[in-house]
């Protein structure tokens, strides 16, 4: 990789790298395991830097190898998920913010919730409402079909409902 | 099913994030020790397989084996894959790791194109590399060994094996094999370049799975898992569609 390439995949991590993080926590729950799963997408994507240079080919390479990543250890047995409760160190106190408690609370349960969530129905999940794709782009990332993908997300959905039932109450079905 | 309520939901539930525990530079490191890693394996499996040509031809075994499985190996000339440069004047009996084409004889063996992937290395006595066939089948790609090698977990201790000859089918142009073990299932994972217009590889066929996917440059890129012993779970078997379409981007 010249100095130009190792410049440009500079400023495209920094860009993306926060996204990634984030997308890889709601994967896993973890921020530790998230960062290790970023880590492993970027420098499979250094690897294969002089390759892809599409920029819309870089995000669905790096979200495929975060998502595969995570599947992938989901497979080992030895290797049990670990969902950790983060508590923010500050509190927002702004008027009208929701309470703390709320906040911390929510959160915990819809993570707990997607721990349970087939991993990858939880990864369709993420790049449908995390990461704002459509169907045709998930399918893309992951080398499926978007009648899989439409599959997926439906049984995620059914599935994210089942176990929050009623703890979050805009998630329940409108009818 | 409120769509804009549960991705609010999940951006909250992400927001909080600590401080990232690597940079640009940790991930430039580890790129390169992986690759100084990758290119000594790469090293390592040319030198295996010259050692195998080399102890089959002073054995005598010769190409015995591939009798059985039939394998039309194409003209060079007609199946080189874009990119790829011609090894003029390569011996058809010599033994060449990074050579897509060459010059010289070559066994024509016939096979159906249905004909299952059938594992191990055949029922012929000597191995796939033995005799030096040109062409993709007759060697491992370096460039697909090392991409190859990237693809899959390193959990399973990925190891270089030859490509065996009833997993190489017509026209291939590069091949490239790993032994793996995906927890406790244990096979090979195969990667063929192939031009668009060769016949296709079923997608199951015997005992192993396959996917393919077509490259920017009118080629196919396949990859093959083969459970060893045959009839055992599929290796890899899930993540076969997304290995391929990476192996893709660079064919």
């Amino acid at each position: 990789m010249d100095q130009r390439d190792e410049q440009e995949f500079r400023e495209y991590f920094q860009a993306r790298r926060e996204a990634v993080r984030r997308s890889a926590y709601l994967l896993c729950g973890d921020w530790h395991r998230a960062d290790d799963f970023a880590q492993t997408a970027f420098v499979a994507l250094h690897r294969r830097w002089h390759k892809i240079r599409d920029r819309a080919a870089l995000d669905a390479y790096v979200r495929r190898s975060v998502v595969r990543a995570v599947i992938d250890e989901s497979r080992r047995p030895w290797r049990r998920e670990r969902f950790t409760d983060d508590v923010p160190d500050v509190a927002d106190t702004t008027p009208g913010a929701p309470d703390l408690d709320d906040t911390v609370a929510t959160r915990a349960t819809l993570l707990a919730a997607l721990r349970k969530v087939p991993p990858r129905q939880r990864a369709v999940l993420m790049l449908r409402f995390l990461e704002g794709l459509d169907v045709s782009a998930v399918a893309h990332t992951l080398g499926c079909s978007e009648g899989t993908v439409k599959s997926q997300t439906a049984r995620g959905l059914s599935a994210l409902r089942a176990e929050l039932g009623d703890a979050i109450d805009d998630l329940r079905p409108a009818s | 099913m409120d769509d804009d309520r549960l991705a609010q939901l999940l951006h909250d539930a992400v927001q909080d994030a600590p401080p990232a525990t690597f940079d640009a530079d940790d991930v430039l490191t580890e790129s390169r020790r992986l690759t100084a890693r990758r290119r000594s394996l790469v090293r390592n499996t040319t030198m295996g397989a010259v050692i195998l040509v080399a102890a089959g031809l002073l054995t005598g075994l010769g190409v015995v084996g591939f009798g059985s499985f039939g394998h039309t190996v194409s003209d060079s000339a007609g199946s080189a894959a874009p990119g790829q440069s011609d090894n003029p004047g390569a011996n058809g009996n010599d033994f060449h790791p990074n050579s897509r084409s060459g010059s010289g004889p070559r066994a024509q063996f016939n096979v159906p194109e249905s004909s299952p992937m059938q594992g191990g290395g055949g029922t012929g006595k000597a191995g796939p590399m033995t005799g030096g066939t040109p062409g993709g089948c007759g060697s491992t790609d370096g460039e697909l060994a090392v991409a190859l090698a990237g693809e899959l977990p390193s959990v399973g201790d990925p190891k270089p094996a030859a490509v065996p000859s009833a997993d190489c089918p017509a026209a291939t142009t590069r091949a490239a094999a790993y032994s793996v073990n995906d927890n406790g299932a244990t096979g090979l994972i195969v990667a063929l370049v192939r031009p668009a217009t060769a016949p296709a590889v079923p997608a199951t066929a015997g005992v192993g799975h396959a996917v393919s996917k077509p490259t920017q440059h009118n080629a196919v890129v396949t990859v093959l898992s083969q459970p060893q012993p045959a009839g055992g779970p599929i290796p890899y078997q899930a993540m076969l569609p997304t290995i391929a379409q990476d192996l893709a981007t660079g064919y």
